[in-house]
């Protein structure tokens, strides 16, 4: 009888259990996508954005799952774009500069070398 | 009159203090590079060289209007010194005259289409051109 009485009281208690974790699941939200696949989602919007700008948010939703972690990403991956197109512009300024510069220093050096030889060719003439 | 290696022997020293003379040139010591340039031309009187090298200096100074001075005697000695058209070219270029200085330059390559003074030719005709847009 006891031991009736001891399993009865096992079986109450597996079926709280499973009631319990019933009444959870009612209460948590739905299936959200691994956290992998949002970060992966966050940076194809970064690439996406840098290759074409507005189609890496859009990707990164995709892949992310229309996460709203994923969106905030592309939205930064769009802004990081932004920052590296002005750096790269900048780059591009300076080294414009840097070519000008170094093609000033040869022409200066060409023209000097040239007004030396000249001079000795003239020298080595004279008859 | 001198003769033979006599004359050969003081036409290679007149050469050394020609080149001696540039070096002084080069390193800015100008009244030095001048009295070796005019102990020059009192030797070689009818040569164009030294008025060349004069108008050098006289360039490296400043004084462009004696550099174009010095070359424009240097002309009357010899009318087809490449090297003195090349020389009154970038004093030309000095003194803003681009197209004066690209006359200059077209007749020194007509004289000398090859060689040392074709190439200053070109070089100074580039810069020519790329200063050219600016004023």
């Amino acid at each position: 009888m006891s031991e009736a009485l001891i399993s009865n009281g096992g079986i109450n208690q597996e079926l709280n259990q499973i009631e319990q974790q019933s009444q959870l699941q009612q209460f948590q939200p739905p299936h959200q996508p691994g956290m992998f696949r949002r970060i992966l989602g966050g940076v194809a919007g970064m690439a996406g954005n840098m290759f074409a700008p507005g189609i890496g948010g859009a990707l990164g939703n995709v892949i992310g799952g229309g996460s709203s972690f994923a969106a905030g990403l592309g939205a930064s991956g769009s802004a990081a774009n932004a920052a590296n197109l002005a750096a790269a512009n900048q780059l591009l300024a300076v080294a414009q500069q840097s070519n000008q510069d170094e093609e000033m220093t040869e022409l200066a050096s060409n023209l000097e070398k040239s007004k030396h030889e000249t001079f000795m060719a003239v020298i080595q003439n004279i008859t | 009159m001198l003769k033979g290696k006599e004359l050969q022997d003081q036409l290679k020293e007149v050469k050394l203090m020609l080149e001696a003379g540039c070096v002084y040139r080069y390193a800015g010591r100008f009244r030095e590079a001048r009295d070796i340039f005019q102990g020059v031309r009192a030797l070689l009187p009818t040569q164009e060289v030294s008025d060349l090298a004069l108008a050098g200096v006289s360039m490296d100074e400043g004084k462009l209007d004696e550099a174009e001075a010095y070359c424009r005697h240097a002309l009357e000695l010899n009318r087809v010194s490449a090297a003195a058209y090349a020389q009154l070219a970038e004093i030309q270029l000095l003194k803003n005259n681009s197209a004066g200085a690209r006359q200059s330059l077209q007749k020194s390559m007509e004289i000398s289409p090859n060689g040392p003074t074709a190439t200053l030719s070109r070089t100074l005709l580039r810069l020519t051109s790329m200063i050219a847009p600016k004023s």
